[in-house]
């Protein structure tokens, strides 16, 4: 396996756009990622691109990754669409990275691309349970926000968390997001704010899920020689895992065996541990999602999350920082486009430009998405683990 | 005149062949394999364990079970009517976790995990063609 370093990275605000056309979020992030990398788009050898929703939202259900990359001159390469569920941007990633790391190709291009707000709410949450099984679960009526707050019921009975625990994830992050130009909510809320805000399914308020919005990103992904000629700065991919769900009908709902088994690949094939670790993008599609996957990917020992984030250790200045980047909570979750999102965020802390939520002195970072609800499990878990 | 076909109202079922109805008792219909003794449903025809379809015949499965988590929706897609309970139940005796909406007690009332439940079947909603879509769902056993 050979070494691939990522050179350019970009990322559109995240917001609800909408009169903007996915191909135009698309041609910006794509567009970004290469100048950022200084090479031309015919150097482009293969390109991945996840999406999850947009079959439902606008009806483009296929080949949206030849459809974004002709905006930027890419043509005639083998592409391939990407899905899965909220790893979507993330598998992505994973597939360009196994492309270069191969030794099948120099030059890849990941992205990731979502409109996942329509107008409708009720047709953005029709959309979202896709990624539940659909025919068993959705049909009976349970809903994403649903089988995470099933989730979060058990996990606050097992460890005896407490709502005000689980909402201060959302004022972390939302303070975060303050400090991103490209965060969908640059506000700050209060724990009232959270804690009162609309129930969408108890415990989870509107504040405690992830806002509905749309956006784009996309990484380029090189081997050494090609690194070695466009950049000093290059962020090595120290490891790369995929996991899928195991959805036995007895198991622990407050758990997430697939984050421990990717989280321990991923640290095994980097040689490292969470110690080593100066910043994690964790999915926090909701607030009890941070606790379940900080804890899942061995990051904070079980059930020890609450204390964490009451004691402010998941800050940024503060031992792991989580999330600087506003997390999903903050910055948005256009679902494909945010893996490949995550990848920017880690990039630009250990190239050291993340601005005013610059993690001091980063040189390790870890980025996890993982996506869908299927029997109270999760079918896809993806862990990256970047480093200078 | 007969009305078309197509524009009879119908009774349907939300996940067909979910549950059979004898002697007025209601079931869950499942699968068990006769090797591990391990019960699935929705029924699996592989035993997930045994990684074999022999000996995993569709069974019967029981229609009580414990309640072991629980939320209350207010946000759905369309055709669903919250605010509504869903959660999950821990069948007996197969011991496997159910989901199912809740019916039968008062959405404020806060039930607790281990709350005995008992299967009924209702109209879970109606589709945009105007069928009623029916399912399995589980009330408290002491209501």
């Amino acid at each position: 396996m050979r070494d691939v370093a990522v050179i350019g990275v970009g990322m559109t605000k995240f917001g609800k756009f909408l009169e903007t056309p996915i191909k135009e979020l698309g041609r910006q992030a794509c567009w970004e990622a290469i100048k950022d990398a200084g090479i031309s788009p015919k150097d482009i050898q293969i390109g991945y691109v996840g999406n999850a929703c947009l079959g439902m939202i606008t009806g483009q259900a296929m080949v949206l990754g030849q459809i974004i990359l002709k905006e930027v001159g890419v043509r005639g390469i083998p592409i391939t669409n990407v899905e899965n569920a909220c790893a979507s941007g993330s598998s992505a990633f994973r597939e360009a990275w196994m492309a270069v790391a191969s030794g099948m190709y120099d030059v890849a291009i990941a992205v990731g691309a979502e409109k996942l707000y329509a107008g409708d709410t009720r047709l953005s949450t029709r959309a979202l349970a896709g990624g539940t099984e659909v025919e068993y679960e959705a049909n009976l009526g349970l809903t994403m926000p649903g089988h995470w707050a099933l989730r979060a019921k058990r996990f606050m009975e097992k460890y005896g968390t407490t709502r005000e625990q689980l909402a201060k994830v959302s004022v972390k992050n939302h303070k975060n997001g303050c400090f991103n130009p490209r965060s969908q909510y640059q506000k700050e809320c209060t724990l009232e704010e959270v804690l009162y805000s609309p129930m969408i399914a108890d415990p989870l308020t509107l504040l405690s899920c992830n806002p509905l919005g749309d956006g784009a990103a996309a990484a380029i992904l090189v081997s050494k020689e090609v690194a070695a000629k466009y950049t000093t700065k290059p962020i090595w991919v120290a490891a790369s895992s995929l996991s899928s769900g195991t959805y036995d009908l007895d198991r622990e709902i407050a758990r997430n065996q697939l984050e421990e088994v990717a989280g321990r690949q991923a640290f095994e094939m980097a040689g490292l541990g969470p110690e080593d670790l100066d910043l994690a993008e964790v999915h926090d599609c909701f607030t009890i999602a941070e606790f379940m996957r900080v804890e899942g990917l061995g990051l904070v020992p079980e059930g020890e999350y609450g204390r964490w984030v009451d004691e402010g250790r998941s800050e940024i200045g503060g031992q792991l920082p989580v999330n600087p980047s506003g997390g999903l909570l903050a910055k948005g979750h256009p679902v494909g486009a945010t893996g490949v999102a995550q990848m920017a965020e880690v990039v630009w802390h250990l190239r050291g430009e993340a601005g005013q939520r610059q993690v001091e002195g980063a040189k390790v970072g870890l980025a996890h998405c993982s996506g869908g609800g299927v029997a109270s499990d999760t079918p896809a878990c993806c862990v990256h683990i970047l480093k200078k | 005149m007969t009305k078309p076909a197509s524009q009879e109202k119908k009774v349907l079922e939300a996940v067909p062949g979910a549950f059979v109805i004898e002697d007025g008792e209601p079931h869950l219909v499942g699968t068990k394999c006769s090797k591990c003794g391990a019960s699935f449903f929705p029924p699996r025809y592989i035993c997930t364990y045994c990684l074999t379809d022999e000996g995993v015949e569709k069974a019967k499965l029981g229609n009580r079970g414990k309640l072991y988590s629980y939320t209350v929706i207010n946000v759905a897609g369309k055709e669903f009517n919250p605010p509504y309970a869903f959660g999950f139940v821990i069948l007996e005796p197969e011991k496997i976790r159910i989901p199912a909406v809740l019916t039968g007690f008062d959405l404020a009332e806060e039930l607790e995990s281990g709350t005995p439940m008992k299967m009924v079947i209702e109209t879970l909603r109606t589709d945009a063609a105007g069928n009623e879509i029916t399912s399995y769902k589980f009330r408290p056993e002491a209501n």
